[in-house]
């Protein structure tokens, strides 16, 4: 029975240039499946087609908001980081953390120098791309979609990375994400799976009842025969099968029993509740900031290359950036980079098998980079209501055994005068673009084939970018 | 710009006026929560709008005269509201709001010329959006997909919730809130500024499936802590049997947009108890047949 949403009529209407096509023609080389790679014999291809030969991850945390890079990674070698431009938030080179003998970090950030002193943290400072927007709206997307020109591209370059390297052994769940992947691995296809709420990502109703079984096997075969004519129907099958296929997966994961502890100190390293944050340190906040590293680290360490979920991207969100007002006062802004610091070192440690935990799990360090982003850095001078307004270029932390460790882009020699205001006369100018560093990190870390540059990050062998040298090969 | 705007309790006579001054929430007496201009929060430095373009505006230095910083604010959307830009940017807003998620060119030119005709008369630039053209055609069905407001409300109006007879009557308030909070989509409760998002991707992540689709069979098969009511519409329309009520339900949760194996699927699923074997249905049979199509796919397009 077909009624007035009946599609048998649908036509062919022509779309804005805002998809996936506009790539597909332009790069001319984008599998649309595994099993078209014979027809295009060329070297990416051949790299495509010679199976799983790659186990390294990625695992990205987004700071939603724009983070004030400035009071991240702070400048104390430039003389216009003072009292004068900053009356409040201004933080004295005595209480922070001295990273060169320029730079310095956030006091609330003195959990990052284990990673740091181990040589495996970088800090690129100064990231950005010409004329950033100061939307968040924008601004986030296109730190996620990798195309600059086109904030209306709802589809991200890891999404893209995926699809272009999908024969490399990628297992049924390329991604996970928890809260969720944002834009980075939205697209077409269906790679991602979102955990929300990692103390109950199953279906509620009727829990341990056949009745559930029944529901669920009545969904899986109407997403499955459903129709594909519209235009999200395609998603809407794929992330359901996913569901499905994930709740299974993800059951045996129970990352609700697993607790690693520091070493140490024995604390653990995922305060998530009474129990395993006793002295109320954490507020809700990063407790579910940590809750949900937890699951993207399980994800990654669950994935060895003989497992079926194949997990090699993950990604956490951590909100709250947008201090417009009263930054520091309560330690607003302290208080997020202090959930910060702890996550990386967390993860570092769990990551590289260093953490006292019962099950065992080999460290994959040496396979993993886990890379910060946020839409945008700050102004530097701190406005009427003891914040910062949205501003320029951001800092990027990028962490893993295959990082060369160390500051970029804020020392004396590549610090020049006045570069505070740099852009427009009143935020810090970028030197690096996120393009250059994240491509870099997909190349010479995630083994993505060069060619496949253009496709992941529209345009970008004619765009002439330097990269920071991050990574080592 | 916006800077040192805050939100406050005034009395009535000064409800208009931003530079008034506040009075207590509780014990000031009767009042009206509106917008407050604080001009110690205010950012009163020299902004540029539309730099080193025809539409450049400077917005003065108001350091000397802190209260006229709340001028910026109407200066800007002047600014805003006399660039060339605007009318297409609106009426491309409008059309992806309600129309579609890509709204074409042909569709924005053709609302950016009544706004021309009308001087911007944004009652007839929507009803312009809202043209039987683009609301009927074929082709435009199913391109927006509801956001979880729109999931859980539409879906709780179809089954004639009514937060009223849940027993505790609270109850039902708290579940549909509590649903719309687990889906990220609280009514004034985005913690970014940029608002949520306006087009599908963000909304259809795996969890926000198994958010929907397990609400749906929630409210369905729980008449009490949602107060819905599907019993009462099977009798009310007189459906006595499976097909009257599968067909039914499918005209009104999914817009009659049923393929033959998906009716035939529904039936068999009011027909077989969860071990498969065919028995007669209940109400609780025909609660959960409600809730499994709830879970659909057309059920999700708006």
């Amino acid at each position: 029975m077909l009624g007035k949403k009946g599609r048998a009529m649908r036509g062919n209407r022509d779309r804005p240039n805002t998809g996936r096509r506009m790539f597909l023609k332009g790069a001319g080389l984008t599998l649309t499946g595994v099993g078209l790679s014979s027809l295009f014999p060329t070297p990416f291809i051949h790299h495509a087609m010679a199976g799983p030969t790659s186990n390294k991850r990625l695992l990205y945390i987004f700071l939603r908001g724009g983070n004030d890079a400035v009071n991240t990674v702070i400048p104390h070698g430039d003389p216009d980081y003072n009292t004068t431009n900053r009356p409040t938030l201004y933080i004295a080179p005595e209480v922070a953390i001295d990273l060169n003998g320029f730079a310095s970090l956030h006091p609330s950030l003195s959990d990052l120098m284990d990673v740091y002193n181990a040589g495996d943290l970088a800090v690129v400072h100064r990231v950005g791309y010409p004329e950033m927007t100061r939307s968040h709206f924008d601004g986030q997307v296109i730190w996620e979609n990798g195309d600059p020109t086109n904030p209306l591209l709802f589809e991200g370059w890891l999404q893209r990375y995926i699809h272009e390297h999908l024969a490399d052994g990628f297992g049924r769940f390329p991604a996970v994400g928890s809260p969720n992947s944002g834009v980075l691995v939205t697209g077409e296809q269906t790679y991602k799976i979102d955990v929300a709420n990692p103390d109950n990502f199953d279906y509620g109703a009727y829990a341990g009842s056949p009745k559930r079984d029944k529901y669920r096997a009545g969904w899986r075969a109407q997403y499955e025969q459903l129709s594909l004519n519209g235009l999200y129907r395609s998603i809407l099958s794929e992330t359901e099968i996913k569901l499905q296929d994930a709740i299974d997966e993800y059951a045996t994961w129970d990352q609700a029993n697993w607790h690693p502890q520091d070493p140490v100190s024995a604390d653990y390293l995922y305060p998530v509740d009474a129990t395993t944050d006793p002295g109320g340190i954490w507020p809700d906040n990063s407790r579910a900031f940590f809750k949900n590293l937890k699951v993207c680290a399980l994800s990654l360490l669950e994935s060895d290359g003989l497992s079926p979920n194949g997990t090699r991207v993950a990604g956490a969100q951590f909100g709250g950036f947008d201090t417009h007002e009263t930054q520091d006062e309560s330690g607003f802004h302290g208080s997020l980079l202090a959930a910060l610091g702890y996550g990386i070192r967390s993860l570092y440690l769990v990551l590289s098998g260093q953490a006292n935990e019962p099950r065992g799990y080999p460290s994959i360090w040496d396979d993993t980079v886990i890379a910060t982003m946020s839409e945008f850095g700050r102004t530097s001078i701190e406005n009427g209501s003891k914040g910062t307004d949205h501003g320029n270029a951001t800092v990027i932390f990028a962490a893993g055994g295959s990082i060369n460790g160390g500051v970029y882009n804020a020392d004396a020699g590549s610090w020049e005068p006045g570069a505070l205001f740099g852009d427009e006369g009143r935020d810090l100018s970028e030197v690096t673009d996120y393009r250059a560093v994240f491509w870099e990190i997909l190349r010479d870390h995630m083994g993505a084939e060069p060619l496949a540059a253009d496709a992941i990050f529209p345009g970008y062998s004619l765009l002439g970018l330097t990269e920071p040298g991050i990574v080592g090969v | 710009m916006f800077t040192g705007w805050e939100v406050c309790k005034k009395t009535v006579a000064d409800r208009d006026d931003p530079l008034a001054p506040c009075i207590d929430p509780i014990f000031g007496g009767e009042g009206r929560w509106t917008s407050n201009f604080n001009a110690a929060n205010h950012d009163s430095g020299q902004k540029v709008l539309f730099a080193g373009t025809l539409y450049e505006t400077i917005i003065t230095d108001t350091t000397a005269n802190p209260d006229e910083g709340f001028n910026d604010v109407q200066i800007a959307l002047d600014a805003i509201v006399a660039h060339p830009s605007t009318p297409e940017f609106i009426c491309w807003k409008l059309l992806r709001r309600f129309i579609t998620d890509e709204p074409t060119q042909q569709m924005v030119d053709a609302v950016v010329a009544e706004w021309n005709l009308t001087g911007g008369d944004l009652r007839e630039v929507t009803r312009a959006v809202l043209s039987a053209e683009n609301l009927l055609d074929p082709d435009i069905v199913g391109e927006k997909i509801k956001s979880p407001q729109e999931h859980v409300l539409s879906a709780y109006r179809a089954m004639r919730g009514n937060t009223q007879i849940a027993q505790p009557f609270f109850l039902a308030y708290a579940n549909l809130y509590n649903w719309m909070a687990r889906m990220g989509h609280l009514p004034y409760n985005r913690v970014e500024p940029d608002g949520y998002p306006e087009k599908a991707p963000p909304w259809l992540g795996t969890n926000q499936f198994l958010d929907r689709q397990d609400y749906g069979m929630f409210a369905a098969a729980d008449p009490f802590a949602y107060g819905t009511n599907i019993t009462q519409m099977v009798a009310d329309y007189g459906l006595d049997t499976a097909e009257k009520i599968v067909d039914f339900f499918a005209e009104v949760l999914l817009g009659g947009a049923i393929t033959l194996a998906e009716r035939a699927r529904a039936i068999e699923y009011l027909n077989k108890d969860e071990f498969g074997n065919e028995t007669p249905y209940d109400d609780a049979r025909v609660r959960d047949t409600v809730g499994f199509l709830l879970g659909h796919a057309q059920f999700m397009e708006r």
